[in-house]
């Protein structure tokens, strides 16, 4: 092997990553810099000053970066942090996903709160999915959602951070407006809207970053993450064969998905979509819904479980939430 | 002895023959990639799946690489 002479564009370490759209060549350092100047940027033109934000981390490389980011950012930007981990009870793939977010949460000197989807439910996602007799990946993003919620509103967020990268948000893009739902694209910005008392809004802090740049950041800091894809993934994916085609129309294009994430929310402030039905208070568990009673309630009722209790067993998870304000120590 | 490529996720072992010119010149990361039907802009390459390596890189025959496919990573 005979490493080239290339240099980072910004010192004179050794380049390890060539960004086409930014013409630059970067070293480790200066890639991190890269990655968390355009969380940065994010972050402050949706104006997180004061604001507390719950991350959720999967052990993944992207809400592994993510939270780096976040972590680093947290005093400069004047917000509180708090992480969270769903343990799904995958058999093989949890524990490893787990031994990344703890050894994470060491790293940045942060307190994860875990919460276990079989002492909630009894069950792991994938057994709830069998007696449901639905997809995985269905009924494994509706627990997500639900969790994620209800813990943020117990636990007083303003918003819940995720993961999701550039490719993902045009991978998301694509798909809403294959299946015309034009409700679910209008929702593709770095924000979303919250709803008093039923909805904590959705951060994305990496809308603008590749995931390969997440991809070489990861591996570059070495920082933790679990690199292999849930043994539930399917084999094919729109989503994917998305990002696949658009990876090639960026190498010949460089520049054309930064560009489109960095013009869809203005392009999205021009759609009408349908009005989306009011959201109401889920009777049983007071969560979002759509109806009377929440998809989640609607879902355990039939393996035997109340929403309200799974509820209030999040509810005590909530109160060991570590709140760690810009610049001090945690608090409860 | 060719270039013996790790493919992540999945770990699919690869070997990679270096033809003609090129076994005195080696192939650099991008060719290696392109051989691979793999995009640039959807990999990184490794070394010891750590040292992450630069599209200019030069591999050679006996040479071990990680290919990280950043669309399929957990």
């Amino acid at each position: 092997m005979r490493l080239s002479l290339a240099r980072c564009s910004r010192c004179s370490r050794r380049a390890v990553v060539w960004l086409g759209y930014a013409r630059q060549r970067l070293c480790e350092q200066h890639l991190a810099e890269y990655v968390e100047r355009k969380v940065e940027r994010v972050l402050a033109r949706v104006g997180v000053a004061g604001a507390r934000i719950l991350a959720a981390v999967s052990g993944g490389k992207d809400s592994s970066v993510m939270l780096a980011a976040l972590a680093r950012l947290r005093e400069k930007l004047g917000f509180q942090l708090a992480v969270v981990h769903i343990d799904l009870g995958i058999p093989g793939f949890s524990e490893e996903c787990l031994k990344a977010v703890d050894r994470l949460q060491n790293l940045y000197g942060l307190d994860c709160v875990v919460v276990r989807v079989r002492e909630l439910l009894g069950l792991s996602v994938v057994e709830l999915s069998r007696r449901l007799r639905r997809p995985v990946c269905s009924v494994c993003g509706m627990v997500k959602r639900w969790v994620l919620n209800t813990l943020a509103l117990e636990a007083g967020a303003d918003y819940v951070a995720l993961g999701h990268t550039a490719d993902d948000v045009i991978a998301y893009t694509f798909k809403s407006l294959v299946s015309g739902d034009l409700q679910s694209l209008s929702k593709m910005t770095p924000a979303t809207t919250s709803v008093e008392g039923l909805l904590v809004a959705r951060l994305r802090p990496l809308y603008e970053v590749y995931e390969r740049e997440t991809l070489a950041y990861t591996i570059a800091h070495r920082l933790p993450a679990h690199l292999d894809p849930c043994p539930y993934k399917p084999e094919w994916s729109f989503e994917e064969e998305v990002k696949k085609a658009m990876s090639i129309v960026e190498e010949h294009s460089p520049g054309t998905k930064i560009g489109f994430v960095r013009r869809l929310p203005r392009l999205i402030q021009h759609l009408k979509p349908p009005e989306e039905g009011e959201l109401v208070k889920c009777s049983v568990c007071g969560g979002p819904a759509s109806g009377s009673v929440c998809s989640f309630c609607r879902a355990v009722r039939r393996v035997g479980l109340e929403g309200s209790e799974v509820r209030e067993k999040l509810h005590e998870r909530a109160k060991t939430v570590k709140w760690r304000p810009p610049g001090g120590r945690e608090e409860g | 002895m060719p270039i013996r490529v790790k493919i992540k996720p999945g770990d699919r072992i690869v070997e990679v023959e270096l033809v003609g010119d090129e076994k005195k010149r080696g192939i650099t990361v991008v060719e290696l990639l392109k051989r691979l039907g793999i995009s640039p802009e959807q990999a990184i390459v490794a070394f010891e799946e750590e040292f992450v390596l630069f599209n200019n890189d030069v591999l050679e025959d006996g040479d071990e690489v990680t290919v990280y496919l950043s669309t399929s990573t957990g």
